[in-house]
């Protein structure tokens, strides 16, 4: 499980989490949703280990990430927004070495590299690999420790709609195995009716929690608490206005 | 100390890292033209040159300059190489200098084996069997320190462009910068009111530390060079002693620099 509790996180002047307080529980998918500049990156990679809050506190499945970092990264896999890798290997040399890393079983590996599609990719280079085929390895080194604490950035940008809803179905999936999935996005309307919970993010805190099977009609709400998210926005990412 | 380098002893990531490390050096274009290289210098010097004296000589010139570049130019582009991937790397449970450590030993590994190619032909002519053997033990602490002077550039640095300027730089610096410091601070009243200053300056540069020794151990300097102050005197008595611990020296400090730049990074 997680557990956060009034963590503050500034870059310089830049104040992005004022008291980010909540809890996401194993067998349940969490969504962290807000706009631009909310604090949902931030939080997740104070999650992942990261970065250090300069207050407040953030426990996987009861470990201190600040305190124990090591420890507590061990119960948790992390997907970032944009993954990246050495440009001059191979998939598989990327695999493997996140294999061996976390002590994986080698049937875990080949059923991963099935799962996310990856197995004509094995011998290419990281840096030939298209944006939703790399999000695929980023995928599969998600799922490669079998870890009870999912963290998911922004999942999915570059994945084409079979892929998105095979994503959502392996993720609803681990949940059941009793994980603990956290997911930030933009894309609310994508996510109707698969998260269990879905937290407002706004200013660096919980605003308040939304009802997580009917999210479309909670767009107008969300509108009015980032009304100039289509000015920030940019080609990559995609304002509130655009969701569904 | 102990929190820059929290406990190593999980052995499963440490393996991890060490053959991707290996991986990594084994794809480094620097480290791929240092081969090239060490195996054209050590034929030359068995081609060109007319005796076994020269031989070694030779060799020393490649290893004060190829050696010390390549090391560095491959430390520098083998910390940026995996730059974008340190999200993903820093989220698994593995300290953070196990990356750095990792990185010097294989690539330090595979020098010593490179470096072979460059020192056999001089072997094989018969330059001497301990003359060589000592020479090849330096140019490995020197491509050591170097080697480090590489990673701490490339961990500092915000982009590759910014690692190889940083790093080049800092090699300009010690083959030129200390010298000219010193022929500057040579016209000092004060410098030359006590000389150890000036050869203290030396001292420290690794590069002249290397070159005094070698040179001194191939007996290309006269010896009563070496009775100018009390601090050359001791110098060029334990050159070699004091190039090790020179060496030894900055690559420790530059891994300790980059291990703390590791631990502090924040995306």
């Amino acid at each position: 499980m997680i557990a956060v509790e009034a963590l503050t996180k500034s870059y310089g002047r830049n104040l992005v989490l004022r008291g980010m307080t909540f809890n996401a529980a194993p067998r349940e998918i969490t969504l962290l949703v807000g706009a631009n500049g909310a604090g949902k990156s931030t939080t997740m990679k104070v999650l992942a280990g990261l970065i250090r809050p300069q207050k407040g506190s953030a426990h996987i499945n009861r470990i201190d990430i600040v305190d124990q970092r090591i420890a507590a990264q061990r119960s948790l896999a992390y997907l970032p927004q944009r993954p990246s890798f050495h440009p001059r290997m191979t998939c598989a040399e990327i695999l493997r070495f996140y294999a061996r890393l976390r002590a994986v079983a080698a049937s875990r590996y080949e059923a991963v590299i099935d799962l996310a599609g990856l197995r004509e990719f094995e011998r290419v280079r990281t840096s030939a690999l298209s944006g939703g085929t790399r999000q695929r390895l980023g995928l599969a080194l998600l799922l490669l420790p079998d870890a009870p604490v999912l963290l998911l950035d922004e999942p999915g940008l570059s994945l084409d709609p079979g892929w998105r809803q095979r994503l959502q179905d392996t993720l609803r999936f681990e949940a059941e195995r009793g994980k603990t999935v956290l997911v930030t996005t933009h894309l609310v309307r994508e996510w109707n009716n698969v998260a269990h919970r879905c937290l407002l993010c706004r200013d660096g805190k919980i605003e308040r929690e939304l009802d997580p099977t009917n999210l479309p009609h909670n767009f107008d709400e969300m509108e009015q608490v980032a009304p100039d998210a289509h000015k920030r926005s940019t080609i990559n990412e995609p304002p509130f206005s655009i969701v569904g | 100390m102990s929190r820059l380098f929290p406990s190593l002893v999980e052995v499963a990531p440490l393996r991890a890292v060490l053959l991707r490390e290996f991986r990594d050096a084994l794809i480094n274009r620097y480290f791929q033209v240092f081969s090239v290289l060490s195996l054209l210098g050590g034929a030359a010097a068995f081609v060109l040159s007319e005796d076994t004296h020269s031989i070694a000589f030779l060799i020393l010139q490649v290893s004060l300059y190829f050696v010390s570049l390549f090391a560095l130019l491959a430390g520098a582009s083998s910390a940026q190489a995996e730059r974008e991937e340190w999200q993903m790397l820093f989220a698994q449970p593995v300290p953070r200098a196990a990356y750095i450590i990792g990185k010097f030993i294989a690539y330090l590994s595979i020098f010593s084996a490179v470096l072979v190619l460059l020192f056999l032909p001089g072997l094989v002519a018969g330059s001497g069997a301990q003359r060589i053997a000592m020479l090849y033990l330096q140019t490995l602490l020197l491509a050591a320190a170097f080697l480090a002077v590489g990673l701490a550039a490339g961990f500092l640095a915000h982009d590759r462009a910014q690692a190889l300027i940083a790093g080049v730089s800092a090699w300009l610096l010690f083959l030129f910068g200390f010298d000219l410091v010193a022929l500057f601070a040579a016209r000092w009243d004060f410098v030359q009111k006590f000389p150890d200053l000036w050869v203290g300056l030396l001292m420290l540069n690794p590069l002249d530390s290397f070159r005094i020794e070698a040179l001194f151990a191939l007996e290309q300097i006269p010896a009563e060079a070496a009775n100018k102050t009390p601090l050359a005197s001791w110098w060029i008595g334990h050159a070699g002693l004091w190039f090790s611990m020179v060496a030894a020296f900055w690559t420790v400090a530059l891994v300790a620099l980059a291990g703390l730049r590791l631990n502090r990074w924040e995306e």
